[in-house]
């Protein structure tokens, strides 16, 4: 198998996991569980991040940060030179970046919740309906991007596929 | 204003960018803050390289006044947005009252990070003040430090006074 197969069947099962969780996310969000909402997309958000990185033929550790990755590739002139990436490209990836990055500081918050001196305030306080629903718009929004980032692209069939159903389901969502 | 103490980050790569971060939050934020530390990894000098994303940064950054839990993460989301923070910063906001009560709580990881953290901001000593009060009372009650923790000198079943 060449690295582009081996490239683009890693982006494709990133993006499967992606749209799971993103799935997982939106019903969670309906059956009014906020928390754990925002912490399928927090998720899916991270492996829309880590297709990305993988159809770029970046190597990654098991980081719950990949907007770093991401950034860092985009501060590095000799990367952006190395990847062959175009302007429009790079903006792209910029608002990818950017979008992931504020659903990456939530960190462990939406499972743990917070200690406090004398107790653990519990995920639901924390999130609630508005703060989910920010974070949802976020992350679709993110993936918008991921979805503009892969067009033009050459892309084998099944990870096309994928793409698709991703973009579907992104229409789904109410405005 | 400045930094103190930021030669005590021994890795390069994050003194820079805790430099660089801690800036733009004082650009930010100016008179309400009361306090920058850095704990975890980065404060012990064991952070995995910077390149490879695989270390969070641990900070407590302490602010004169704070909305409740909610609204401070909406709001820090959208410092991420606005001033591209990186996610690897993940900074716990607490008020001055709120350090002070995770203090008296003894929570193991306020005692870590303030007896292994450093201080980045402290303009008015309050920072420094907790880590003192802390350290002092530690070694006047025997606390001792071990792999698994924090051990206070109690036998089973004795009461004590916090």
């Amino acid at each position: 198998m060449d690295d582009f197969l081996r490239n683009a069947g890693k982006a494709r099962d990133r993006l499967r996991l992606a749209l799971y969780d993103l799935r997982r996310g939106l019903a969670r969000f309906s059956e009014g569980d906020y928390p754990d909402s925002l912490f399928r997309v927090q998720l899916a958000v991270e492996n829309g991040c880590k297709a990305v990185l993988s159809y770029l033929g970046v190597e990654y550790g098991p980081t719950h940060f990949p907007s770093v990755l991401l950034g860092r590739i985009l501060s590095e002139r000799e990367s952006v030179k190395r990847l062959n990436l175009a302007k429009e490209q790079i903006e792209v990836l910029i608002r990818i970046a950017s979008n992931a990055s504020a659903l990456e500081v939530h960190g462990a918050m939406p499972r743990y919740g917070w200690e406090v001196a004398d107790r653990i305030i519990m995920p639901g306080e924390i999130y609630d309906q508005k703060a989910s629903d920010g974070a949802l718009r976020l992350g679709i929004n993110t993936f918008s991007f991921i979805i503009k980032f892969f067009e033009g692209l050459q892309v084998p069939e099944d990870l096309a596929s994928t793409l698709q159903e991703l973009r579907e389901e992104i229409k789904r969502v109410p405005q | 204003m400045s930094l103190n103490n930021v030669d005590a980050i021994r890795q390069l790569e994050y003194r820079e960018l805790l430099i660089e971060y801690s800036s733009k939050l004082l650009h930010l934020l100016g008179g309400p803050l009361r306090g920058i530390l850095v704990f975890g990894s980065v404060a012990k000098g064991a952070a995995k390289p910077l390149e490879t994303a695989l270390s969070d940064i641990d900070l407590i950054v302490v602010l004169q006044d704070l909305p409740p839990l909610s609204e401070r993460m909406r709001m820090y989301m959208s410092w991420v947005l606005e001033y591209r923070f990186p996610s690897l910063i993940q900074p716990v906001l607490m008020t001055p009252g709120e350090l002070n009560e995770h203090v008296k709580a003894r929570a193991g990881w306020i005692m870590d990070a303030l007896c292994d953290g450093i201080i980045l901001y402290d303009p008015d000593g309050f920072v420094a003040a907790a880590k003192e009060n802390l350290l002092r009372e530690l070694r006047e009650k025997g606390v001792k430090r071990t792999t698994v923790g924090w051990v206070w000198p109690i036998a089973a079943g004795q009461v004590v006074e916090l």
